[in-house]
């Protein structure tokens, strides 16, 4: 393989979630420092937009002077008018129509079909379902007692999370010193949630992968979020792969809750 | 599609038998695959009238080279969707107006002429490149490219769906309508 088939097969891996966490860690110290290989990266991920089926949508580096060009058209009167015409002619032909089945109706049948299929399917849970059942950010450290400086930063970020302003809580993030990964580890715990939160699974499992590496006493939390990145993607082989890591080291956080989840899924 | 077609006029000037049309012909479509993907009946009425917005000021102000309204209509409704899923947002329609939302749409008016860019080409490339390339945007393990087209070995595979990557991205970075992108 050449430099170029073999940086292009470092990108997919990259993207694909296959690269190991310490190589992860290197080649996106690579991307921050390299123009080039950062713009490939962003290509190639938006090329997975491409297709139909894919959860990746496109981002486009700030450019104010397009932003304002195109924005200039959509606040334009005639635009207003449109839509305005449009959610007129909506109001108008939305009336609530009667019906023989009413709300009682719907929900007898609603109730036959769900114990229909608890009946007939008591053994198969959803791996959606699994996640809402196992996923409690109640458990996350809190900060709040702590008393020094720093700890203003981090109260701050617990309390925005506590209010599920999740996409502060990554706003917020972006603006800190990459030194509080080291001094508070944990940090990344309420970060890769908020990523969690807002479907931006690539960056939640970056955040679990950095807890992992670091020196934290506690490390081993990252393993079982980074699962449940993994299950509510509805990703059954990761999830598994990650949950037989815990299950491996009985010391490590929530080993009973991951053999029980494990079971459960297999 | 041209604007003295009486369809795109009548919408461009708002006739209501063409929102009557589109309301009951397209718009059943697009709840459906929201619904079906977890959102609610009024994000999808949100996200429908959002991409007749698009089309309307793509229509008014550019030349937009499409073959059928209705499809494209559905391919804007399905990417405001994919959009929504990944930054998580609420669509919200206030009744009047207000600047952030012409900032939003111009946004996504933006992302969605680079994934038209994107599209057009991948047109361009060989049949056989185009297939390879979709597959592998599908994250179709090599394993199963192999398969399917019969090649020998799973390097031949990663070999091929790499010069037909790099043919890609030269000819979307060579266009002048070329945005760079955030990773």
């Amino acid at each position: 393989m050449n430099d170029e088939e073999l940086k292009n097969e470092a990108i997919e891996r990259y993207l694909l979630m296959e690269m190991p966490p310490d190589e992860r860690k290197s080649f996106e110290e690579k991307i921050a420092q390299n123009a080039e290989l950062k713009e490939q990266v962003a290509l190639y991920k938006a090329l997975y937009a491409t297709d139909d089926d894919s959860e990746e949508w496109i981002t486009t580096e700030k450019n104010n002077e397009l932003l304002k060009k195109e924005a200039t058209l959509f606040r334009a009167q005639e635009t207003k008018d449109f839509s305005k015409a449009l959610k007129d002619y909506r109001a108008a032909n939305t009336k609530t129509k009667r019906s023989f089945f009413t709300p009682q109706l719907w929900s007898a049948i609603a109730a036959v079909i769900i114990i229909g299929i608890f009946i007939l399917y008591p053994k198969s849970p959803s791996l959606s379902k699994l996640y809402e059942n196992y996923h409690n950010w109640e458990e996350l450290p809190s900060y709040v007692s702590k008393g020094d400086d720093k700890a203003l930063t981090l109260k701050n970020i617990e309390t925005t999370f506590r209010s599920k302003n999740y996409q502060n809580v990554i706003s917020i993030s972006q603006t800190l010193d990459t030194s509080i990964y080291n001094t508070n580890p944990q940090i990344s715990l309420y970060i890769g949630v908020s990523h969690l939160e807002t479907n931006q699974h690539e960056n939640a499992i970056t955040a679990f992968d950095r807890l992992i590496q670091s020196n934290a006493i506690d490390f081993h939390k990252g393993y079982w979020y980074k699962a449940l990145v993994f299950l509510k993607k509805g990703d059954k082989e990761n999830t598994i792969k990650i949950l037989e890591t815990i299950v491996a080291n009985p010391t490590y956080y929530n080993y009973e809750k991951a053999k029980e989840l494990l079971d459960e899924i297999k | 599609m041209n604007k003295k077609d009486p369809f795109i006029d009548g919408f461009l000037n708002g006739k209501p038998d063409i929102f009557n049309k589109l309301y009951t012909e397209s718009f059943p479509a697009v709840q459906r695959y929201i619904v079906s993907r977890g959102g609610s009946k009024a994000t999808a009425e949100d996200i429908f009238h959002n991409a007749l917005v698009i089309l309307f000021v793509k229509l008014k102000n550019e030349e937009l080279q499409i073959q059928s309204f209705k499809n494209y209509l559905f391919t804007v409704c399905k990417n405001l969707w994919r959009r929504e899923c990944s930054q998580n947002r609420v669509t919200n329609l206030p009744s009047t107006p207000l600047i952030d939302e012409a900032v939003d749409l111009a946004k996504f008016s933006i992302e969605q002429k680079q994934w038209d860019l994107y599209q057009e080409k991948l047109k361009e490339l060989s049949e056989n490149c185009r297939k390879l390339l979709l597959l592998s945007f599908k994250k179709i393990t090599y394993k199963e490219i192999v398969k399917v087209f019969n090649y020998a070995s799973e390097t031949v595979a990663r070999q091929r769906v790499f010069k037909c990557k790099s043919r890609l991205t030269k000819l979307i970075k060579k266009d002048s309508r070329y945005l760079r992108l955030k990773p």
